[in-house]
């Protein structure tokens, strides 16, 4: 990339990949880590797993929608016009897409296809999650906090009721100790 | 509407879903519970996150395409600059071992609280063969063969919702 322009390249790179991801977002952004992290982590060297991962957890531990996490992960590599960019590219799809289905109300309840389509793709949608969760610790590999990760595991397994924030809290406190 | 959509942003700690509930069917009794039901049906059908989809889908519905790119910012806006002055705050401090090594144990905490719903998620379907070896070939093609997830969505998925249509799944 030219110094002069500090990211114009990179903007639309970020365009593209979130603008076709925008598209495949079924169940979350959280299965599309693995190519989020592919981009940032793996191919572009723009940021750490150790970053990306801060990143999930700060815009988990704030309010509002997870997916402001795509927004940070764009300030990051282009300043704020980088978390314009992902952010809007990856809504545009479905914003397309809602905005259609919601002139087309009545149209889409009671369609077999989709329950069809959904139990089909459940399976593959959880493997890439599992994926992209484990690209993350991979990333991090340091084994108090691989015990620190199967202690706050099995917190959400055992304790379904505790509030996570209350959880990423403790896994702060707890990281801070480790220093 | 800005204004319910902006509370349901700003509230929203972990999920905001039962938050969207709360404001759009108990406070403002924009839509009956039914209603809530059917539309959220629709918006998890679409790709996205669910709530930004209905909030849209209302906007939409009652002013159009105005109504939905209004809806969308109100969600936004507050949350988005929340979290943008968090980052900035991290960056700036990203010198302190500390805070580094809490933002680190609070990381691998959000990836645990991901990985549980990534099983709470494989409940339905994780005692049958198929779906549970479908599961494990896609996770072992994106994190193995670093396959891009529209391939794995694609392979994955033809097998899939063959499946399923043959009632295996």
């Amino acid at each position: 990339m030219s110094e002069s322009s500090p990211g114009s390249g990179l903007l639309a790179d970020m365009a593209l990949l979130y603008l076709e991801l925008s598209f495949l977002c079924i169940g979350g952004t959280i299965p599309l880590i693995p190519d989020m992290h592919r981009f940032f982590v793996e191919t572009r060297g723009l940021m750490t797993t150790q970053h990306f991962a801060g990143y999930i957890a700060l815009a988990q531990a704030a309010p509002g929608p997870n997916i402001l996490y795509v927004a940070l992960l764009g300030y990051h590599a282009a300043g704020i016009a980088g978390a314009f960019t992902t952010l809007g590219a990856i809504s545009l799809g479905p914003f397309v897409l809602v905005t259609i289905a919601a002139k087309a109300f009545g149209r889409l309840s009671g369609n077999p296809w989709r329950e069809i389509v959904l139990r089909g793709l459940a399976p593959v949608t959880v493997g890439l999650m599992l994926s992209g969760c484990a690209l993350l610790m991979g990333g991090i590999a340091e084994p108090r906090l691989g015990a620190l990760f199967a202690a706050s595991l099995a917190t959400f397994l055992l304790f379904p009721r505790i509030h996570p924030l209350l959880v990423l809290a403790t896994g702060a406190a707890v990281g801070a100790m480790l220093a | 509407m800005a204004l319910g959509f902006l509370k349901v942003g700003v509230s929203a700690f972990g999920g905001a879903l039962p938050w969207l509930r709360r404001v759009v069917v108990e406070e403002r009794q924009w839509l009956d519970e039914r209603e809530f039901t059917d539309m959220l049906t629709i918006c998890q059908a679409i790709p996205g996150p669910n709530v930004v989809n209905c909030s849209v889908f209302l906007g939409t519905r009652w002013y159009g395409l105005s109504g939905g790119l209004l809806a969308f910012m109100s969600l936004m806006a507050v949350p988005l600059l929340i979290v943008l002055a968090l980052a900035l705050i991290y960056e700036h401090l990203q010198a302190h071992t500390r805070v580094r090594a809490a933002v680190d144990g609070m990381a691998v905490t959000a990836i645990a609280y991901l990985t549980t719903m990534a099983l709470a998620m494989a409940k339905p379907f994780y005692r049958k063969w198929l779906a549970s070896l479908l599961c494990a070939c896609a996770m072992a093609l994106s994190f193995f063969a670093g396959w891009s997830m529209g391939w794995v969505l694609l392979a994955g998925g033809a097998v899939g919702v063959t499946a399923a249509c043959r009632k295996w799944l």
